[in-house]
Parts: C-alpha cells; structure tokens; sequence
C-alpha cells in the first residue's frame, strides 16, 4: 500500500471535522492538508511513528497553533479563539496550578466559564466520580500524573467541553492507571464526549478506540475501524498492519 | 468584555498568592535556601555600604562620575532604539505573559475573550514592574545613588521614570501585536524599525558631539535631545511632574488601545509563551545560561516547533580524538561546537575579552582609575558567570559507556571540570594578558599571568562538582547554588590568607606561588571528594539528578 493521503471527511458530519488541515514549521511539514471527523460518542485513535504530526494536529485542533491552512468545524460551524468552550487538551505532560488544591481547579472552571449555579454539586459529583474527593484539598504540586489526568479530564466535564483530546496520556501511568483511563475515556465517551487520543500504545488502542486515524509525514495514511483495517491489509494484529502501513 | 471572567483570573492570582503563603507556613523548610542568601547578603550588603561611603571621597568615584554624568545625553537615543526594537519584536509576536504551562492551557481552555485575558497579563505586568522597580529604588538609593549625590527624591524619580518606561514598551508591544493582527497590511514592523533607526541616529550624534570628533548641526542636535519618550525620561529624572505624567498616560493609553484591538492571538500567545517556558526549563535543567546557549530540546517536536536548525552534524573521523580520560575533552568540545552559537559565540566572546582588554590597558596606562573598576567588573561577571554554572553528571553518570572507560574516575572528573573551566578561562586569560601588554609594564607578568585565571576558573567548576557530589540536583536556582557560593567564599578565604606572606615580604614570586599552590592542593581534594562519593555509586547520582 502506498502512502498516499486519504480523504476521511464526510460532507455531513456533526462532529468535529478537519478539512485540509496544514501546519508547517519553517520548511518542515508537519500536518499535510488533512482530513478527518469524529462523531460524538465515538474516541478516535491518532496512531504514528515519532514526528508523524499527531501532537501538532492536536494542538491544532486546540487553537494553540494557528494552522497554515485549513478549517476546524464542530457541527458544522468553524471553530473560532473562543473554541477552548469546545475543546478541552490533556497533553502529555498534564500541567495543573501548582499552588492550587484540586476542588480551586474546579472553582476556577466554574467561575471563569460562567457556569450556571448548581456546578458546585456537580464539581462534587466529578471528583467523586473520578476517586478525587479523598484529593479535594491537596494541592496540585503533590498529586501524581495519574491524578492530575483526572483533574484535567474532571475539569473538562465540568466545562462540558464536547470534545476532549489526549497526547499520549498512557505514557507514564502503571497498569492500574492505565486500566482508569482507559475505563474512564469509554465512559466520558457513553455520555456524547468526542475523544481523540494520540499514543504509541497499539495494544491499547483495541480496548477502548472507536475508529483510528494513521498518519505518517503529517499526512492521513489509513483510517477506520480496528477490524476493517485488520482485513483491508491482511493482517491478524493491529502491529503488523501499523507497520505495513508506515514502512 | 465580561467583569466576571476578568473577577475569576484575578481570583486566580490571590488564591495562587495565597496558596503559596500557606505552602510556605507548612513547611517552612523552603525558606531556608532565603535564609542562607540573606545570612550572606546582609554582610555584604553593609559591607557594601561602608565600602560605598569611603569611596564617595575616594579618587575611584571622583574618576567616574564625570563618565556618568554625560550618560543622560544618549538616554533619548537608547530609550527609542529599545521602544523601536519592541515595537519590530512585537509585530510578529506578542507580550509572552503566561508564568506556566498550567496558566494557559487553562486560560485558553475556559475560551475566555482575548480582552479580559490581556486585561489581566496586563495588570500582572503592571505587578511585576511595581514590585521590580521597588527593589530597584532600594537598590540605587542605598548602594548607588548616594555616591553620586543623589537623595531619595531623586531615586525615586528616576525609578518611576524606568518602570513607566517598561510600562511604554510593554504598551507598545501589545499595541504593535493587535495592531498589526487587526491590520496586516499595516507596516507596524517597519515603523519599529524607523523609530530603531532614528534612536541609534541620537545616540550616534551625541557620541559624536561628546567625544568632541564633531559638531553635530544645531537641528539635529536638538532632535536628539528631544526624541520622545527618552526626552520626557530625563525631564522626570529631574523630578518634572509633567514629563512623569505624560510618560504614564502613553504607558497606559498604549496598553488599553491594544487590549482594545485584541481578537485572536491565543496560537501567538501560546507559541511565545510555550518559548519561554521551554527556556525556563533549559536554564534550570541544563546548567545556566552557558548551558542553554548550548542545550538542545530533547522532544524532537519540540525542536521542530522552535524552528532549531536540523540535528545533523559531520560526524568526526576519529583519527584525532584523544584517548583515556581526555577523550572527556573531546566530547565537552563536541558539544560546545555543535551547541547554539557554537564556535563563533565562543570566538565572539574571546575577542570581546581582547577588546575590552585594550580598553583597560589604555585607561591603566593613562593612570585612569575607570579602568580598574572595569577590569574588576569583567573578573567579576566572569566569576559570577562560573557559579551561575550549575553541574549536572547525570547525563554522563546514567551512561553505560561512562563506565565502560578503563580510566579512573578522578581523572575524567579533573578532565571535565578543566573542560569546562576553560570556556571561562580563554577569554579571561586573553583580557589580561592583553591589558598588561596594552599597559606596557610589567612585562614579565605575561608568562605567569595565565596560570592564575586558569587555575581559579578550574577550581571553580571543581566547586561545582564537589556541590554536586554532595547535594545532586536537576534544579540549580536555590540550594546548590547558595551551598557553591558559600563554598567559593569559604575556599577564597585560605587563598587570600596565603597570599599574605608574599604581600608582607613584597615578593610577587610568593605572592603568586603560595595561592596557586594552594588552590591546586584545593582542587586536588575537591576532585577527590566528589570521586569518593560517585565511585561505585553513579547510577543512584544520576537517579537523584532526574529527581
């Protein structure tokens, strides 16, 4: 199979849509004219070797690189610099407040979202639901990388941003954590969250993603479902069919 | 713009503030790197002052304030030149404000208006300069100003004269950046440039005009003085009210203007911020300014994004490279080679230690006291430089193939730390050398000259390795750098008291001899302590670093 870039988008989509998508940096090209969507309810998966583009494309998407060209949409409707409303990024390295307890993220959520009275049962309800409220006041500088996903992805629920997005967030975790997440991310995803997640990790791909979207270069190289892309190459596991891919 | 956003960022700062108070309350350990600094600052501090005191009679002062006094003539010409830099900056790139990863990843995600965002790094800047320029009164009326014969008055003039000056620049940055966002044909760069020109023409015509060269036209020497806003700078050192207030209302109307044009910056204000985080970063991790200068990004992404030259370098034929423990030096000239600048910083540096080297020989030969005090400014930043070098092992000690070398330990630990005292050592070994021969006496001195810079440059990293054998650290901003200060303080005091002999006998074969003898057998035991400690031991060192 070649590597000719694929066109993934569908004219009618409701979810988040990127169409012709490209970022350079000087004369490297990072994100070559890309094209894809995700639905609500559905976790994308963006697999790739190393400078593929996937965290540029998320940071794209985030609106905290300006693409070169392209357009971001989510139901439709161009996403603008108030897109932060929209989409909520958990990078790698997950950066809370320092000197701020977990409950003040939420408190700082709440008040600068403006959002209506009642999100402090909810903010509880969250930190519950994510085994924080034992964490409530500890401040952000003691918790572990594990706990600050946690808060982060608390944080976005809070905001009800409609669209979440992870660069590499098993990175670093034990299998517990990783095994959290992975259960999290499915149940973030049951209440209507798009969610695209960037990683290394194949053999957690299978467990928990929707569809997948490779790229190699900056460039859309396969994309759809695990078992699609295991017959469309004639493969019977998902690294075989990733390395064919991107060799 | 919605006051309520704008409420929840300040929010943010005071329980930030807070917070940190109460951090501090509970474990108040983390002050104790503070205390040290002030235990050694207050000493020097009065020491200073006395110093002070005896020099505002003494011939030293009376040689530079006559050099200070013309200073003033180029302040519109160099205030136009920095605001016109700003401005050319700034077109392209905004203000970076954000003080973490954590403020604009959250910032940007609560998809707040850009207004009540620039609202708020505004007021921080405004925080920050206060608070800045506070320090720097205290600093110019106690320590400087009163030599010159200067009151509080006059310090505090002058000091909200420079803060609302950093109010201007920051103003017109903002204002450049939106500006130019708003209008992209505008060229906003262009008019920093124009504003650049026409300050480096100021300053240009009053260097003329004061060394007398020429005599500048009466226009353009009155332009000169009149180029804003560096003319109202001097009318407010001078205490005038109106120049202060006019200084204050461009300051402000800059920034509200460009908070007013602000639309959708947060990629630019991301990227320019994400820059200086990766630079905060850097600094900490990677030992100073000496090592950022030579750091490269580890995340390739990272390097891509910063637009760094492609990682590619001619690899060596290895024909040349010494063997055993000097293979040391090849490495750290590898990496001084193929670091940000590379040779040509490195050469840069060496021929500015010559220049300024002519300079004080010149001013020595005269009979100029100025070129004494320069001379001991030049030795002193490069000592200062040295202790801003923190030392980090790890990159060699969590290596396999350190190990594998069939040289001792010691050996590759005094080859390291002469590498890199050498960096220091050139520069300052050629200013000397040069300002003696510029001087034209004392000759002989060129032989033995070099051995003493060289030796006390070595010593110093020697410091730094010893600091590191006993307390490893990622992070050299606080402990470790008190624990080396004090240690340099402790080392220079036998030094000294060994160069006493030689003073009292008037033997400068002894006055150089006995320090240098005893800052080698220092260096010795240094290299040897910090070897006992990371024998057998280096994994858990390089383990502790990353911690």
């Amino acid at each position: 199979m070649g590597q000719t870039a694929i066109r993934l988008i569908t004219p009618t989509s409701g979810g988040l849509a990127a169409a012709g998508l490209t970022k350079r940096f000087g004369k490297t090209l990072a994100v070559d004219h890309l094209d894809f969507d995700v639905a609500p309810h559905q976790i994308l998966a963006l697999l790739g070797p190393n400078g593929a583009g996937k965290t540029t494309t998320l940071m794209c998407l985030a609106g905290l690189l300006r693409p070169d060209s392209g357009r971001i949409t989510w139901q439709g409707v161009e996403l603008g610099p108030t897109r932060g409303r929209q989409v909520a990024l958990i990078t790698e390295t997950p950066e809370v407040y320092e000197m701020l307890t977990v409950w003040e993220h939420m408190v700082f959520v709440g008040r600068s979202c403006l959002l209506p009275a009642g999100w402090q049962d909810r903010a509880e309800n969250l930190l519950q639901r994510m085994g924080m409220a034992d964490q409530r006041d500890t401040m952000g500088e003691a918790l572990s990388k594990g706990m600050r996903q946690r808060v982060l992805i608390a944080a976005t629920l809070l905001a009800a941003t409609p669209i979440l997005l992870l660069d590499e967030p098993m990175i670093g975790l034990d299998p517990r954590g990783q095994h959290e997440l992975r259960n999290l991310l499915v149940e973030v995803r049951d209440q209507g969250t798009t969610v695209i997640v960037s990683t290394h990790l194949l053999a957690n791909v299978q467990s928990f993603c929707d569809r997948l979207l490779i790229l190699n270069k900056g460039r859309a190289v396969a994309a759809g479902g695990l078992q699609e892309l295991l017959d469309r190459y004639g493969h019977d596991t998902l690294e075989e069919t990733f390395l064919e891919i991107v060799k | 713009m919605s006051a309520r956003r704008l409420s929840a960022l300040i929010w943010l700062d005071w329980k930030l503030f807070v917070n940190r108070i109460r951090s501090i309350r509970r474990n108040p350990r983390r002050l104790i790197p503070w205390l040290i600094f002030l235990i050694w600052l207050i000493p020097s501090f009065i020491n200073r002052l006395v110093i002070g005191s005896n020099l505002g009679r003494g011939p030293a002062l009376r040689t530079l304030a006559p050099l200070v006094g013309p200073l003033g003539d180029f302040v519109p010409g160099l205030a136009a030149l920095a605001l016109g830099f700003a401005i050319w900056r700034a077109s392209d790139r905004p203000p970076a404000a954000f003080q973490s990863p954590a403020d604009a990843r959250f910032v940007i995600g609560a998809g707040l208006d850009s207004r009540a965002v620039f609202t708020w790094l505004s007021l921080r800047t405004a925080r920050r300069l206060i608070v800045g320029f506070l320090l720097l009164l205290v600093l110019f009326q106690v320590l400087y100003l009163p030599w010159l014969g200067f009151n509080l008055l006059n310090a505090l003039a002058f000091t909200v004269a420079l803060a609302t000056f950093g109010g201007i620049v920051f103003g017109a940055r903002l204002l450049a950046f939106n500006l130019k966002r708003k209008v992209p044909w505008l060229p906003v760069g262009g008019f920093g440039w124009l504003t650049g020109i026409a300050g480096t023409g100021a300053a240009m015509a009053m260097l003329v005009e004061i060394s007398g060269t020429a005599t500048m036209p009466a226009p353009i020497e009155r332009i000169s003085a009149a180029l804003p806003p560096g003319s109202w700078m001097l009318s407010a050192f001078h205490g005038d009210l109106a120049a202060e207030l006019l200084l204050l209302v461009f300051a402000v109307g800059f920034t509200v203007v460009g908070i007013a044009l602000a639309g959708d910056c947060y990629p630019e204000l991301w990227e320019t911020s994400s820059r200086v985080f990766a630079m905060r970063q850097a600094l900490r991790s990677r030992g100073g300014m000496f090592g950022y200068l030579g750091a490269r990004p580890a995340d390739s992404r990272q390097n891509v994004r910063q637009g760094a030259r492609e990682r590619r370098a001619r690899s060596s034929s290895g024909q040349r490279v010494p063997g055993g423990a000097l293979i040391v030096f090849w490495t750290e000239w590898q990496s001084l080679k193929r670091g940000r600048g590379g040779v040509p910083l490195q050469l840069a540096v060496v021929a500015a230690a010559g220049v300024v080297g002519v300079l004080v020989g010149l001013a020595a030969a005269k009979g100029l006291a100025a070129g004494g005090i320069i001379a001991a400014n030049v030795v002193l930043l490069l000592v200062v430089w040295s202790w801003a070098l923190s030392v980090q092992l790890g990159r060699y000690l969590g290596n396999p193939l350190w190990w594998l070398s069939s040289s001792p330990l010691w050996s590759r630990l005094a080859v390291w730390t002469l590498a890199r005292g050498l960096r220091f050592a050139v520069p300052l070994i050629l200013f000397i050398e040069v300002a003696i021969a510029v001087f034209g006496r004392y000759e002989w001195v060129l032989a033995v000259a070099p051995w003493p810079p060289l030796l006390l440059c070595w010593l110093t990293q020697a410091i730094g390795l010893a600091g590191y054998a006993f307390l490893p650290a990622r992070s050299d901003y606080r402990l470790a750098l008190t624990v080396r200060m004090f240690a340099i303080y402790a080392i220079f005091v036998p030094l000294a008291l060994a160069a006493i002999p030689g003073a009292v006998l008037r033997s400068p074969a002894l006055l150089v001899a006995l320090p240098t003898l005893l800052a080698a057998t220092i260096l010795v035991g240094l290299i040897a302590f910090a070897t006992w400690r990371i024998e057998g031991n280096g994994l858990a060192f390089a383990q502790e670093e990353r911690q």
